[in-house]
C-alpha cells in the first residue's frame, strides 16, 4: 500500500475514532467503505488516463504540424491531459505513437525513425576524437523519436510529471506543465531583453543614471508588472521552482549562443538572479557601472 | 543467378516455416473451440497441413492472416451448460455464452488503438466472444480496454502459446468445466461453500485454454496407477 494511501486512511481513521460513541463495527464498516470509495477513485483515474491516452494518440491535429511551434489548442489539450499522468503512463503513451509509427513526442506528427537494423544497440560518433567519443546507443531509443530534439522535448516534460499516482495525490496541487519550448521561449525573451538594455546603454552614455532607470522601468511597465512579465514570455505559467526537478538531465542553454553578444552581460542569461552573477563577471570596460546595476535588475 | 536462387529459396523456406506455425495454431485454436462445446466439424480440426495452405497462403507462400479469421457457435449442450439454473424471478435464463468470432491479427504490435478496432468489430456483430491472436505481446494499456467492452468477453492469445495444445500433453489431467446444475449438486453432496474448493486462477494456462470465468467450477481427472481415475475439483477466481 503506497504510503499516502496508508496516511490518509489513518487521518480517516483518527478523525472517525473520536467520535466516541460510535462501535468499533460501525468504524470498520466505515473503513471499508472509505478503501471502496479509494479504489473507485483509482479506476475512475485510470480509467480518464485511458481515455487521455487514446486521445493523445490523434495529436497532434495537424499532419503539417511543427514539433517546435506546435499549434495552442493542441498545447492546452496535451497539457490538460497530462496532468493525472505518472512518469509510466507517459511511457505507456510514446509506446502507443511508436506502435502507430508516430513520434513519441505528443506535440509531432511526424513518423519516428526506423533504424535498419536490428541490432540492439548503434555506436554514435559524439564530439572530440578518439573512442572516448563514441556512443552506445540502445536502438529502441532511437526509434522512440523522429530526431534528437524530439527526445529532448518528450524528456523534459516526463521530468516534470509526478511519481504520485493521481489518486492519492489529493492536496499536492498540480503545477503547470512546461514544454521545451516554453522554457526556450524564456531565455529568448531574456536574450533580448538583456541586448535592449545594452542598446540602450551605448546609445544613451551621455545620459543620467536616473534617466535610464526611468527608460527601464517604462520598459518594464510595457511588459506590465514584474509578476505578469514572467507570464507574458511563454505559453503556460511559469513555476521557476519546476527548474529544481530538470536537474542536469535537459540540456542547459547552450551558452554558444549566449555569446554572441559580446557586450559582457551575456553571462546573467544563463539564470533567475542575474543579478550578482553581473557584478562579478561584469567586463572591465563597465567596471564604473555597477550602481546602475543594481537599480535595473529589479525590473528585469 | 546462384546467388539470386539461394536467396529466393531462403524466403521460401521462411515463408513455409511461418506458416507450419500458423497451421499449428489453427488447429491448436480448433481443438480449444470443440473442447469448449462449440458446433466445428472433425474435418475443420483435423486440416492437414496441405488443405491449410492451398486456402491460407498467399502468393509467396507466407500465411495470410487476413483470411483466417472465423466463428462458430455454440452447440446445444453447450448452451445448457452454461445456462443459470431457473428462479423465481428468471424462470428461464438465457444461456450466457454464443457466437465465438476469432481474428489472427495481421499487426506486428498491438496497441490501444487494435484493441479498439477488434473489440469495436466484435461487439458490433454481437458476438458473444472475440478472441484475438497476435503475433507479438499486447501493450498493457490495450489490455485495459478488455474489461470495458463488455458484455462481450475478449480473449488475446499469443501465436507461440498455441504452437503446441497443452491439454494434450500426458501430465496435464482433464480439466471440465461444471455446469450450474451440476456445481449446486456437487455442493450440496459435499455440504461445502464454493469458497471452501481449492482455486483455480482465470490466468492459468489451462483455465485460459477453457475460457474460464469466475465462480465457475472444474473437474479435474486424474489418473494414478495407485487409485485409478480420481477427481478433484477447483473454484475459478
Ligand atoms: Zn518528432
Amino acid at each position: 500500500m503506497p504510503h499516502s494511501i496508508l496516511k490518509n486512511a489513518l487521518s480517516f481513521l483518527s478523525n472517525t475514532s473520536t467520535s466516541s460513541a460510535r462501535s468499533s463495527e460501525d468504524r470498520n464498516k466505515k473503513t471499508a467503505l472509505y478503501h471502496a470509495q479509494l479504489l473507485q477513485q483509482r479506476k475512475d483515474v485510470e480509467a480518464l488516463i485511458l481515455a487521455y491516452t487514446e486521445a493523445l494518440l490523434e495529436v497532434p491535429s495537424s499532419p503539417a504540424a511543427d514539433p517546435a511551434r506546435p499549434r495552442l489548442q493542441d498545447i492546452t489539450l496535451v497539457k490538460d491531459s497530462l496532468k493525472p499522468f505518472q512518469p509510466s503512463d507517459y511511457d505507456s503513451l510514446i509506446e502507443e505513437r511508436n506502435i502507430n509509427k508516430r513520434c513519441g513526442y505528443v506535440l509531432c506528427p511526424r513518423p519516428n525513425r526506423q533504424e535498419d537494423t536490428k541490432a540492439r544497440y548503434r555506436i554514435l560518433h559524439g564530439k572530440g576524437r578518439g573512442s572516448d567519443s563514441l556512443k552506445f546507443v540502445d536502438r529502441h531509443t532511437l526509434e522512440q523519436w523522429c530526431s534528437d530534439d524530439c527526445g529532448k522535448r518528450a524528456l523534459y516534460v516526463k521530468l516534470q510529471l509526478n511519481e504520485e499516482p493521481a489518486w492519492t495525490r489529493v492536496g499536492s496541487p498540480v503545477g503547470d506543465i512546461l514544454l521545451l519550448e516554453d522554457e526556450q521561449n524564456i531565455q529568448k525573451r531574456l536574450e533580448y531583453d538583456f541586448t535592449l538594455i545594452g542598446e540602450l546603454r551605448s546609445l544613451d552614455l551621455g545620459l543620467e543614471e536616473d534617466e535610464v532607470v526611468a527608460r527601464m522601468k517604462a520598459l518594464a511597465i510595457e511588459r506590465g508588472d514584474e509578476e505578469a512579465s514572467s507570464r507574458s514570455f511563454g505559453l503556460a505559467e511559469i513555476d521557476v521552482h519546476e527548474k529544481r526537478d530538470i536537474g542536469g538531465k535537459v540540456s542547459a542553454p547552450d551558452p554558444s549562443t549566449t555569446e554572441r553578444n559580446s557586450k559582457g552581460w551575456s553571462d546573467s542569461i544563463e539564470g533567475y538572479t542575474p543579478r550578482c552573477t553581473r557584478k562579478k563577471t561584469r567586463g572591465p570596460e563597465s567596471g564604473n557601472r555597477e550602481d546602475e546595476d543594481e537599480d535595473m535588475m529589479p525590473t528585469i | 543467378m546462384d546467388n539470386q536462387d539461394a536467396e529466393r529459396a531462403k524466403i521460401a523456406a521462411d515463408a513455409d516455416r511461418e506458416l507450419t506455425r500458423l497451421w499449428r495454431a489453427w488447429r491448436t485454436i480448433h481443438q480449444m473451440c470443440q473442447d469448449r462445446g462449440y458446433e466445428i466439424g472433425e474435418e475443420e480440426v483435423k486440416i492437414s497441413l496441405n488443405d491449410f495452405r492451398k486456402d491460407y497462403a498467399d502468393p509467396s507462400g507466407a500465411p495470410d492472416r487476413k483470411k483466417m479469421n472465423t466463428s462458430f457457435r455454440p452447440t446445444d449442450a453447450m448452451l445448457t451448460k452454461y445456462t443459470a439454473l431457473p428462479t423465481k424471478a428468471e424462470p428461464h435464463p438465457p444461456p450466457q455464452i454464443g457466437t465465438i468470432w476469432i481474428e489472427f491479427s495481421s499487426d506486428a504490435s498491438i496497441g490501444i488503438k487494435q484493441m479498439r478496432a477488434f473489440a469495436q468489430h466484435v461487439s458490433q456483430h454481437k458476438f458473444y466472444t472475440g478472441i484475438l491472436v497476435t503475433q507479438a505481446s499486447i501493450t498493457p494499456a490495450a489490455l485495459k480496454i478488455i474489461p470495458v467492452v463488455l458484455p462481450s468477453i475478449i480473449e488475446t492469445f499469443q501465436e507461440q502459446d498455441l504452437l503446441v495444445n497443452i491439454t494434450h500433453h500426458e501430465l496435464v489431467p482433464t480439466h471440465e468445466l461444471l455446469s450450474a446444475e451440476q456445481k449446486v449438486e456437487l455442493l450440496k453432496r459435499y455440504r461445502l461453500k464454493e469458497s471452501q474448493l481449492p482455486r483455480i486462477q482465470v490466468g492459468d494456462p489451462v483455465a485460459k485454454y477453457l475460457g474460464l470465468r469466475k465462480g465457475q467450477v472444474v473437474k479435474i481427472i486424474r489418473r494414478s496407477e495407485t487409485a485409478g481415475r480420481y477427481a478433484s475439483y477447483r473454484w475459478a477466481i
